[in-house]
């Protein structure tokens, strides 16, 4: 196993310690490297393991549908697997994971515009259920209950209705959990533009929900 | 600090928590500022909260579970990596001279020239076979349908990719009268 160390560029962003994704990441190309395909595989199986769930949460909601989104976190992670030599290991695994997953959601959302400007919407098509927020322990009544999903309908239907870039950015940052920084390698953005498409993505959302509200 | 903080620095510190020492005791001491800034962090973690209870939602363990299987599955079908070639030896690399590459082409050509014009017979055109009533009154062998491979989905983009495409050339004059005759999607929809 090679030792991984941090390298630290000139006007690269300031970056959060390597974590065990990145290690796992660095040790799955060192065996595809050296031959060691069935141990890089059971290796890599740990990588998605520690990934999936976070994927998921951002190719849906990126996606809004559950079969894109389980395609999409499918590809990427074959992706992963299939480029896994060309990952620098100085660099956070999951930044560069979420940009594969985000280039793959946008493949998704351009051939699903497309076959939508070429079909016919069927006649009852309806909105897609969207989960109420989850009170904390308690048992709502029907009256919270549905207050609750009409929030989260609007919630959605804001986030929905961002900007391309504003959502990606928001999505990474919000869902991923990533710092301005790790989104602005992501995107090839710098931090400061990352910082105003976010601040862009909240401002609209609130005037929307205040609005709505 | 006695001015409010601006929309900006709220939305950094509702995203991120993190917050000066002067922002801190501001927001300790001003009841607005404070009031905008919960709002934000509400706003912030209701999001959150829809998008991770949607997902979780659509994704139980269970199928959390098949997908992995379906990953990995995926994964063991990549080709295994390739074995790297060897780099062709110095002998082998020696470059031969451009003239004679020309002059081989060349007369490869010409070749090609003389032989056309000895073997082939300028008078003898092909007429097509007669066909017999009959046959062209044969039916039909019925076809036995396939499932449609998986590989029909990346087909369709791009046939629908050319479509685009084609759409945004200029349309020759000769077709304008027959595309106004043909009805569109939309106004299909509407008359329903």
């Amino acid at each position: 196993m090679p030792q991984i160390r941090r390298q630290g560029s000139a006007g690269a962003p300031a970056l959060a310690p390597l974590s065990k994704e990145s290690t796992l990441a660095a040790e799955v190309k060192h065996l595809v490297v050296t031959g060691d395909m069935d141990t890089a595989r059971d290796r890599f199986a740990e990588l998605v393991d520690l990934q999936q769930r976070r994927a998921v949460r951002i190719a849906y909601h990126y996606l809004r549908d559950a079969y894109d989104a389980d395609e999409a976190v499918q590809d990427a992670f074959v992706r992963v697997f299939r480029h896994i030599r060309s990952y620098r290991e100085h660099m956070p695994f999951e930044v560069w994971f979420t940009r594969i997953l985000i280039n793959g959601c946008l493949d998704i959302r351009k051939a699903r515009a497309r076959r939508q400007r070429w079909s016919v919407p069927l006649p009852g098509a309806t909105e897609t259920t969207v989960a109420p927020i989850a009170s904390k322990g308690l048992v709502p009544t029907p009256d919270e209950s549905l207050t609750a999903r009409e929030r989260a309908r609007q919630i959605a239907r804001a986030v929905a209705r961002l900007p391309a870039r504003q959502r990606t950015v928001f999505t990474m940052c919000q869902l991923g959990g990533q710092s301005a920084a790790e989104v602005g390698t992501a995107l090839g953005l710098s931090e400061a533009t990352v910082r105003v498409h976010l601040f862009r993505a909240v401002h609209k959302l609130r005037k929307q929900l205040e609005h709505d509200g | 600090m006695r001015r409010h903080l601006s929309d900006e620095r709220l939305t950094e510190i509702a995203l991120t928590g993190a917050s000066g020492i002067l922002e801190a005791a501001h927001l300790r001491t001003c009841a607005p500022c404070r009031g905008r800034c919960d709002r934000l962090s509400a706003l912030l973690r209701d999001v959150t909260a829809i998008a991770t209870g949607e997902a979780d939602a659509a994704f139980p363990p269970e199928r959390l579970t098949r997908q992995r299987a379906r990953i990995l599955k995926r994964v063991h079908q990549l080709p295994q990596a390739a074995s790297v070639a060897a780099f062709p030896s110095d002998r082998a690399r020696r470059h031969t001279p451009r003239w004679v590459v020309a002059a081989s082409a060349a007369a490869g050509v010409l070749l090609g020239v003389l032989v056309g014009q000895f073997t082939s017979d300028p008078t003898a055109t092909t007429l097509p076979e007669p066909v017999a009533a009959a046959d062209v009154l044969r039916p039909v062998p019925t076809m036995q349908t396939r499932p449609v491979p998986a590989t029909i989905m990346s087909s369709d983009d791009e046939l629908l990719l050319q479509i685009e495409a084609a759409g945004r050339r200029p349309r020759p004059a000769t077709l304008r009268s027959l595309d106004a005759l043909t009805p569109r999607a939309s106004e299909i929809v509407s008359l329903r």
